[in-house]
């Protein structure tokens, strides 16, 4: 076997699988201190059942998120030491300033659970925005990884300028991107959820709640999207090479590695969520319910960030850090201090494919079969 | 391109010659007190995680057996603080592993060779122990006594422990880096062979000079691939290290002793307030009481075991802990326990500066012996609090189990006068602090005993240290980070303990 190519495929499902949870997690912090502030005003206690709901789901996934976090930091100090040495060194402000939102928002979402009822509204939404700043703050600061391996700027402020990675180009784009992704991923995801329950059930409480997904989901997507075309663009600028795998015929310079059908699957993914979100949010608002429309939503927010993802990481094979319209290979960073065998990479799968099954399987109880109402 | 990518080490390289060992040096103290808070703050939640589990399943097995619901009411309220320590535990653990890669990025040269084989299994014991956490947590039902809720918190138990091996793993490493076969000996002229020989040793004789020379930029001024090469052979052999074995021994039995006691000290607690509940409470304060009793005097044992260990391995530390000085002499207990002989001369610190010319790098044994000598001067003091920490809970543990004689406790009422309820009732309060106490003087003398190595006799401590400047603001910052994690947890702990813990 090819260990580089391996430990490439490996460290990618890891982070496909790591940010597709902490995305969720992502968009329910930010949408949970929204919804809170309006269940306060209008003193709803249908909303704040829903709200529970939402957020003993975002627990269990946060839970499987911090296995994932804990699998990449290993995978990568142990498969790939150099480049963690690089990133841990380089973007020494960025990750610090992710691990200070990890360690806020932690201990905040347990204290956000067990405070429920037990302190003033007020405070108990204040805990919330605590918990959504934290959970803001991780993203402000690992993007910055992405955003470097893609245009490598400060690399050679080692032991200098440690905010110069700041000045990355394609850094506020997109991690803006990437938040307004995860609000849009939650909140099309809820919508479709709770579209379908009113369908099944006709209960107000789930129609109460499209109406008010219906405007966070809306703004989101479309703000969503136009950063994501301004990201394109700043990537055949500062980027190229990646440009060049993406856009395919569109671009200056296509590459070997073509990509092109896949990202053209993406824009479709985005275009159909589109589309399933505006026909919803129509017949919602006429007093109408489809559980075709709901269900079919619901699954298409989930697939576009890991596809997202996907494309967005595998562009830059065989490459790992992108200098224009080339790169500096992997096989450059990988662990060549031991003999990574197959058993460590075939294990890892195995691991990984069944610690993800369970976390699906405990969700299904959960969610479906309403079971463990501890 | 490849040549891209030279450009870039190249630049990287030039940028890094102003460094200096001595800023090296300065960063890595700099560094110390915030890992080393960080450690303990990890460590005080991780001991709940890994002990409270033993003592959790102790009342779901009687509850079950017995079909008592109070024993199996106590077990479920337990594992509630059982998975906050655990997600608290997860949290400082991410804290702490970003210390490593971050602030003591050289440890990626470990991670990526020595530590390969113990942290990735331990990811899997990690995953393996989230999927029942959540399992065991969310299927409890008191009213449905299940041997399978049991058997799920069994494996979660197994996983924990496994888990704690694997770290422990590399933690024994860097105090005996098992698998190394002689090439410490060279350095450190004292020391044995190290198990078989695992290692490349041109290519880690290369790795020290490097690291020697230029602290973790050698990272980036040479390329691992190009100089160093393979350095490990048999990334499995750090399982095998026989201080992993003393050390896995010894530190779960105080998690056991800690977890227990602590459980004590809250149960005692409503013993005393809640009169008409007297009974109950303590029937549940005998399994938390007997738990840590068990283990306070299987830890008499596990002790000596580590004893030898360290003054097989450490000798170093040993001579500073048990303040034999320069000259050495006699010391009569460890002379009986060690030779059979209560006049049994062990050397002194002189003895080994002597062997420095014997090594190919005579400075790092003067280093050595001079860190051991500054370690004597506190770590003396923190190692007898532990001794004698660990032997009180051990004549606690003693009387306990004369609660099941009453010949026995009269005796023990005729010479304390006072009922031994009452005295383990009281001893409650005592008992985890005292486990604190041994626990937390244990770790420092483990890890500051070791100083200036951090994989001893091969890697230094500022060799490994982020060639960022660590400044007093981060420091701070970082600080009260770990301490508000500390203060929030133990809250969190106390209100769950306090109000939830054992109604009836």
């Amino acid at each position: 076997m090819n260990n580089v190519f391996n430990a490439f495929i490996l460290l990618g499902y890891a982070t496909i699988a790591h940010l597709f949870l902490v995305n969720l997690i992502l968009g329910i912090s930010i949408i949970i201190p929204i919804l809170e502030y309006i269940q306060i005003k209008r003193n709803d206690d249908e909303l704040k059942r829903n709200l529970i709901s939402i957020f003993k789901f975002m627990v269990i996934t946060d839970l499987f998120a911090g296995v994932w976090a804990t699998w990449l930091t290993v995978f990568l100090g142990g498969f790939w030491p150099l480049l963690t040495f690089y990133a841990t060194t380089i973007l020494f402000i960025p990750i610090t300033i992710s691990i200070a939102g990890i360690l806020i928002a932690l201990p905040s979402i347990g204290i956000y659970w067990y405070t429920w009822g037990k302190v003033s509204n007020k405070l108990h939404l204040f805990i919330g925005i605590i918990m959504c700043i934290g959970t803001i703050m991780v993203p402000l600061g690992f993007n910055m990884i992405f955003a470097f391996i893609n245009d490598p700027v400060g690399i050679n402020q080692l032991g200098g300028n440690l905010f110069a990675v700041f000045l990355n180009p394609l850094y506020p784009t997109f991690t803006l991107h990437r938040i307004f992704g995860a609000i849009t991923m939650v909140s099309s995801l809820l919508l479709g959820i709770y579209g379908y329950l009113y369908y099944k059930t006709n209960q107000e409480r789930y129609g109460s709640m499209m109406y008010i997904l219906s405007y966070i989901a809306l703004p989101s997507i479309f703000i969503e999207s136009f950063l994501g075309f301004i990201y394109a663009f700043e990537l055949t600028k500062y980027s190229p090479y990646i440009a060049s795998v993406l856009f395919g015929p569109f671009s200056l310079n296509p590459a070997e590695n073509n990509l092109y059908p896949l990202f053209l699957i993406f824009i479709s993914i985005i275009l159909i969520m589109w589309i399933l979100l505006i026909s919803l949010i129509f017949i919602h608002f006429r007093g109408k319910k489809s559980h075709l429309i709901s269900i079919s939503l619901a699954i298409i927010s989930l697939i576009g960030i890991p596809f997202g993802e996907f494309i967005n990481d595998y562009s830059r094979y065989p490459y790992f850090i992108i200098t224009g319209d080339k790169g500096i290979y992997l096989s450059q960073f990988i662990n060549n201090i031991i003999n990574i065998t197959d058993f460590w990479v075939i294990s890892s799968f195995i691991v990984s494919i069944a610690v993800l099954s369970a976390y699906l399987w405990l969700l299904y109880q959960v969610i479906i079969k309403k079971r463990f109402s501890h | 391109m490849k040549a891209w990518g030279l450009v870039l080490l190249s630049f990287l390289s030039l940028s890094s010659l102003s460094i200096g060992e001595n800023n090296l040096i300065s960063n890595a103290n700099a560094a110390e007190p915030m890992t080393i808070l960080g450690i303990y703050v990890h460590g005080f939640f991780l001991l709940m995680a890994v002990g409270l589990p033993y003592l959790v399943l102790a009342y779901e097995f009687l509850g079950i057996r017995k079909r008592d619901l109070e024993y199996l009411n106590a077990a479920k309220k337990l594992s509630t603080v059982w998975g906050i320590s655990f997600a608290i535990g997860a949290a400082t653990g991410t804290l702490v592993e970003f210390g490593l890669v971050q602030v003591w990025s050289g440890t990626l040269v470990a991670i990526g060779s020595f530590f390969f084989a113990p942290l990735t299994l331990e990811l899997f014991a990690f995953m393996v122990e989230v999927v029942f956490v959540v399992i065991y947590l969310f299927t409890w039902d008191i009213n449905k006594p299940s041997w399978f809720h049991f058997l799920s918190g069994l494996v979660l138990l197994i996983a924990s422990n496994i888990s704690a091996y694997l770290i422990l793993a590399a933690n024994s490493f860097m105090n005996v880096p098992w698998g190394t076969g002689d090439l410490v000996s060279k350095i450190l002229p004292w020391m044995p062979a190290l198990g078989p020989n695992s290692v490349n040793q041109a290519a880690l004789d290369n790795l020290y000079v490097m690291l020697q020379n230029n602290g973790t930029i050698a990272l980036i001024k040479y390329s691992l691939e190009n100089n160093v090469g393979i350095i490990f052979y048999n990334p499995m052999i750090p399982l095998l290290n026989p201080d992993l074995f003393a050390t896995f021994i010894h530190t779960v039995l105080a998690t056991i002793i800690i977890a227990s006691f602590e459980a004590s000290a809250f149960i005692a607690y409503d013993y005393i307030k809640r009169i008409s509940e007297r009974n109950y409470r303590f029937k549940l304060l005998k399994v938390s009481y007997g738990t840590g009793a068990v283990a306070s005097i299987l830890m008499a044992f596990s002790g000596d075991f580590m004893g030898r260990i360290v003054y097989q391995y450490n000798v170093l530390k040993f001579i500073a802990f048990e303040g034999l000085g320069n000259s050495g002499g006699r010391d009569p207990i460890m002379g009986i326990l060690l030779y059979g002989n209560p006049n049994y001369n062990f050397p002194g610190f002189d003895y080994y500066l002597a062997l420095a010319s014997r090594s190919i790098d005579p400075n790092v044994v003067v280093q050595s012996v001079l860190a051991a000598q500054s370690f004597a001067t506190w770590g003396y003091y923190v190692y007898w609090s532990m001794v004698i920490s660990g032997i009180i809970l051990f004549i606690f543990s003693i009387f306990y189990f004369a609660i099941y004689s009453e010949k026995l406790q009269t005796l023990f009422k005729k010479i304390f006068r006072i009922s031994l309820d009452k005295f383990v009732v009281y001893s409650s309060f005592i008992a985890p602090f005292l486990g604190l106490i041994a626990a937390s003087s244990g770790w420092a003398v483990r890890e500051a005993g070791r100083h200036p190595w951090v994989i001893y006799g091969l890697i230094q401590y500022w060799q490994v240290i982020t060639p960022n400047t660590i400044t007093p603001t981060f420091s701070i910052l970082i600080i009260a980070l770990e301490l508000s994690i500390l203060v929030l947890g133990s809250f969190s702990i106390i209100y769950i303990m306090r109000f939830r813990g054992y109604k009836k």
